[in-house]
């Protein structure tokens, strides 16, 4: 089961239903943002119906095994939904409380199920948002860190603030910049992106693009990244006396040269299009 | 054996895709946190003046106050 292990924590509670951009067709569930289909076998199309109305998961359990549906095709299906961001899911505050115990206790015991993805149409307020969604536990870690500095009084609280806040604001801005910059080059070919976050992970859906703008939209993204952080690191380094500020941006811009590297997303998506072109020629 | 109920067409992959500047900058926090609680715990409540990398003799060095 190719999906499985994408499909979140679910309680029987949760009530779950599917995006209004997944429309079902015959057999076909179709993502409309990114203009693809995917092939849905008859039993599967039942859950697909049953989420379209919104269900439990209780109720789509008892749902697939009168199909007979088995509980690992079930987890399946709904692991594809939530890696497409297709997948919707309300619980109830206490519930959720409790969900937060659990998850501590089975990452104690290295246990860790998949985030529910985030999926939205692009819009600069999206963006935002997404982006903070997905770097909260670095924001946390920054704070935590900065804390941790001023207990070990290694820095004066005023310099611990303004290289915490510093560096909040460089990294954010420039992750801002750089995807805003993979959305341009996207937007510039007439298709509407949209956003999808899951856990740490943040990326543009779109339909399917020619090698060439492929190409374009990955390296434009982090160069446009490390240029930001380059222009602040300048205005930095003649606007104040400290040169460490500076040292922190160009820090940060090698960040975002490191998803370049062909074990991240953009340089995934820079060999494939470069594949893809040698093969076109 | 059980097969998937869902073909996904091929050519569309929703791998998302920046995870890279998040998770090397968590890891670079992270590393400074590290740097911190050792000097925390060999300085104690004095705190540190210093702390950084002797590359010639490739380790940490940490100055208590």
């Amino acid at each position: 089961m190719p999906f499985a292990h994408t499909c979140p924590f679910l309680l029987d509670s949760d009530k779950l239903s599917i995006k209004e951009c997944f429309v079902v067709e015959d057999s076909l569930l179709h993502d409309l943002p990114a203009g693809v289909a995917h092939h849905i076998n008859q039993p599967g199309r039942q859950i697909v119906y049953a989420l379209q109305q919104g269900n439990t998961f209780g109720e789509l359990r008892s749902l697939a095994s009168e199909f007979g549906i088995g509980d690992s095709q079930l987890h399946d299906m709904l692991g594809f939904l939530n890696l497409a961001g297709a997948l919707k899911r309300k619980r109830r505050l206490l519930e959720r409380i409790v969900v937060l115990r659990h998850t501590v206790l089975q990452l104690l015991l290295g246990l860790r199920y998949a985030p529910l993805s985030w999926r939205k149409s692009f819009s600069a307020a999206t963006l935002l948002l997404a982006i903070l969604r997905a770097s909260w536990i670095l924001l946390l870690a920054i704070v935590c860190v900065c804390a941790e500095i001023v207990i070990g009084n290694l820095l004066p609280i005023s310099t611990v603030i303004t290289f915490g806040l510093t560096g909040i604001t460089v990294f954010v801005c420039s992750m801002y910049v750089h995807e805003l910059a993979h959305a341009f080059v996207i937007k510039m070919q007439g298709v509407e992106p949209s956003i999808l976050q899951r856990g740490m992970r943040l990326g543009i859906i779109h339909q399917q693009l020619t090698p060439q703008v492929e190409l374009q939209s990955s390296l434009v993204g982090p160069l446009c990244g490390v240029g930001f952080c380059m222009a602040i690191g300048c205005m930095l380094l003649t606007t104040t006396d400290n040169g460490l500020l500076a040292l922190l941006a160009i820090i940060i811009a090698s960040f975002h040269m490191l998803s370049l590297l062909p074990w991240y997303g953009d340089g995934q998506s820079l060999r494939k299009a470069l594949n893809a072109k040698k093969v076109y020629q | 054996m059980q097969s998937s109920l869902i073909v996904p067409y091929q050519s569309n992959s929703y791998s998302v895709k920046e995870a890279g500047p998040i998770i090397v900058a968590l890891a670079f926090v992270i590393g400074i946190g590290g740097m911190t609680a050792a000097a925390i715990v060999l300085c104690g409540w004095r705190g540190a003046k210093s702390m950084g990398m002797n590359w010639s003799q490739k380790r940490v060095e940490i100055l208590c106050r």
